[in-house]
Formats: structure tokens, sequence, C-alpha cells
């Protein structure tokens, strides 16, 4: 047998490399978003979010020391004692201003939960990106017990983030509203015109795009645009976001409509989970 | 050097990439540094070992990655075929000949991902037609990181390989 295998070693690592993607393929639950993932892996993605959550960690702080060795190159003109002190200064002027900047983001989400005393909030961090340029999803850790299921909605103070795609232990996987395979449905908070918002991948930016907006509503750019509760994944009335353009054609069925996102992706950092509607 | 050596090296620079993304808060610059590590180990390993190491890190892309399990995969499995079929008739260094390869490589690993998308009944919307895009536009930041990365692989490779009398590190 082992003879065998010493001989045939190579053929058979060949025939794994093609069918273990296979057997992902045909086990995964689709392309859809907020189906059930497996317990093996929820295991090994938990395992990954912790190393990837200390990565974070790291480099965040690689990149504050570059930041201060920049301004140790600007200051090197000026005397020692003197250079020290606003050295001494400065790192302490930026942590305060991480840590007032953190307490605002703090007190804009507990602003959020006051405006909902109906939902039950699970804090949680944004620790990565995926890595294509297909998608557009964050890795999160909760910072709770609570039990994250797939579907479930995200939220941050100023609106929808997304919802749950996949869960692992202490974390999960967030399609945000700008990813291809996200559908919401939503009304416009003006005058209820309904459509749904579809992410629309683009490179450059988060926009999504309200699909199925009848000609015969009248949507203009700055309107807002919310959930509408119908789908049973968003509670209604959060803000997903701004009309940006609009463009209707005659003898279209559909207006062409652009949304800019109420919550700013780019700066994703403390955001909630929405466990439970009461 | 060895596998395990690389495969944890992988592992660093596709978190790392995951992470700056996030950090730096850049959505467009993501440099697929998975298809980079598939061809790195389809030129410069031997089918056995660039095999397991690539094997090995398939579960990890797909978390990566967050798409549907196992269509990543199957592109980065095609291109590495690919880069072992070509390997012997290539230049042995990250010159020219391997930037082109490895420019052919990014549609090569979009193709296969809309053929099994497409068998798994799965083809119709958006993200078919951002993979036909990026098909085409991750070509130049693929290039550049490939020959970056190959690179980088191959100086360590040298100094962690003390063959043909060259003074290196020895594990």
């Amino acid at each position: 047998m082992l003879e065998w295998l010493k001989e045939h070693h190579g053929k058979l690592l060949g025939i794994l490399l093609v069918v273990v993607p296979l057997v992902m393929v045909a086990s995964a639950p689709g392309n859809e978003v907020g189906q059930s993932t497996s317990e093996p892996v929820r295991m090994a993605g938990g395992a990954m979010g912790a190393v990837q959550s200390g990565g974070h960690a790291t480099v965040a702080r690689v990149g504050n020391l570059f930041g201060r060795l920049g301004s140790d190159a600007e200051l090197a003109r000026e005397n020692e004692e003197l250079q020290k002190e606003v050295d001494r200064l400065r790192e302490e002027k930026t942590r305060l201003i991480g840590v007032l900047q953190e307490n605002a983001r703090l007190r804009e989400l507990v602003g959020f939960q006051q405006a909902h005393p109906e939902f039950e909030l699970a804090p949680a961090r944004v620790v990565g990106r995926d890595v294509t340029p297909y998608f557009r999803v964050v890795k999160i850790r909760i910072e709770t017990e609570a039990e994250l299921e797939e579907g479930m909605a995200v939220v941050a103070a100023d609106g929808v983030v997304g919802q749950i795609h996949r869960v692992y232990h202490g974390g999960a996987d967030v399609v945000l509203s700008a990813d291809p395979r996200s559908r919401i449905d939503a009304v416009s908070q003006r005058n209820r015109a309904p459509g749904v918002v579809e992410g629309l991948g683009d490179e450059a930016n988060y926009r999504a795009k309200v699909a199925y907006v009848s000609e015969r509503d009248e949507l203009r750019v700055g309107d807002t645009m919310v959930t509408s509760g119908m789908g049973g994944v968003f509670p209604r009335e959060l803000r997903i976001g701004t009309v940006v353009e609009v463009e209707s054609r005659p003898g279209d069925l559909f207006q062409d409509v652009v949304l800019e996102p109420a919550v700013d992706f780019s700066r994703l950092e403390e955001i909630f989970v929405i466990t439970n509607v009461n | 050097m060895p596998s395990v050596i690389v495969w944890a090296m992988a592992m660093v620079v596709m978190m790392a990439e995951s992470v700056l993304l996030e950090v730096f808060a850049a959505p467009g610059w993501a440099v697929q540094t998975p298809i980079a590590i598939a061809i790195y180990l389809g030129l410069d390993r031997d089918f056995v070992s660039g095999g397991l190491i690539l094997l090995a890190l398939l579960l990890p892309v797909e978390w990566m990655v967050g798409g549907m399990y196992g269509v990543y995969s199957l592109g980065l499995v095609a291109v590495f075929f690919a880069m072992c079929t070509l390997r012997a008739n290539l230049q042995t260094q990250w010159g020219v000949a391997r930037a082109i390869v490895v420019a052919m490589a990014v549609p090569l690993h979009s193709v296969v991902m809309l053929a099994v998308l497409f068998l798994a009944g799965e083809s119709g919307g958006r993200v078919t037609a951002l993979i036909g895009v990026h098909m085409w536009t991750a070509i130049p930041l693929v290039v550049v990181v490939t020959m970056v990365m190959g690179r980088g692989f191959a100086r360590l490779e040298k100094m962690m390989d003390s063959r043909g009398g060259r003074p290196g590190l020895e594990f």
C-alpha cells in the first residue's frame, strides 16, 4: 500500500487538488447571502479570525509608529529638548484625539441604541476585508457572548451596514450593502416609493443602485432610502443611503437610481449586530 | 525552503493584504495575493511540494475571499496546473517572460471561476459581470505583486538553501 502511495503520490495530489474545491462547491449553500455555515467551517474561521484580529492590532500599531517617525524627521531642525517635549505632546495629543474620536463614535452608537430600544444589539469590531475585487465583505470580531446567525442585520450609528453572511466562533463575515450579492428591500422616506437596493461592487466607491423603481414614482436627488421592513432581515426605517443620481428614459419600466450609502464603509470600526427585535 | 515555511509566509501575505485593506480602507486595491501565491507555487516549487502547500491554503483562501466556497479555489488550482505545465519552457528568473505568463494567468483564473459559477447554476447577476470586468483590470496589479513576491521568495530561498557553496542560513 505504502509503495503504491509512494509511486502514485503525484497523481493522488493532482486528484485531491481538483476534488477538494469541487467538494466545497458541491457542499456550499450557494452564492446567496445568509445561508447556514457548517460547523468545521465555523471552527476554522474562528481560529483564523483570532489570528487576523491580532494582525489588525499589530498593523495599526506599526502605522502609528511610521506616523511618529515622519513627525520626528520634520522636527529634527529644532533643538533636542524642545523636540522631546513636542514629541511627547504630539503623542499625547494623537492618543487623546483617538480617544475622543472613539468616544464620539461610541456616543453615536449609544444614541442609536437609545433611539431604537426595541433592538437587541451585539457590539462588534471590524478586523479585516475580503481579498478580491469582486465582493465587499468585512470580517468582524464579536465583543460579547451573543449568538450570531446567518442573515442577521448589521448596523452602525448612521444606518445599515449589511447582513451576516457566514458565522465563525467569535466572529462573522458581513456582506456590505455595496456587495453585488446584497439585496435590501427599501422605500423612499419622502414619498414611500418602493425599490430594492442592490450593491454595485464598484472599485472606486461603495455605491449601490435602487432597482425596480417604477417610472410613475417620483424620486429626487437627495431623497433618503430606508428599509421597508419586508423580507424579514432588516427592521423598518433604518437609513440605507441618499439618492445621488436619477435617470429615467422614455419607454422604460423602471428608473436608474444610484445611492450613496449612509454609512462610510471606508471608516467602519465599531458596528452592531441586531440579534433580536422586541 | 521547507514547505511549512512557504505555507506560513503565504498565510502572512494573505492576512497582511486583508488587514491592510481594512486599515487603509482601500476596497478597490485588492491585489489578489492568492493568485500570486498559486503562480509562485506553480513556477518555483516542484509539483508535489507546491501542490501540498496549495492544498493546505485552499480553506484559508476561501475564508479570506468570502464568496461561494470552492469557486475561487478551483481557479487557483487551474492556475497552478497551468504554471506547472509551462515551467519547463520558461526562464528560471522572475523576468519579462514570467511577467507575460502571469498576465495570462489572471484571465485563466477568472474564466475558470465563471465556468464553475455557470455549471453550479449561479452564473446570473452582477458577481459574474464583475469577474468579467476584473479579468482584465486586475492584470497589472497581480503582475506587479507576483513579480515582487516571486523575487522576494526566490531570494529568501537562496538564503536558506546553502547548496552550491553559497554562504547562507542553515535550518
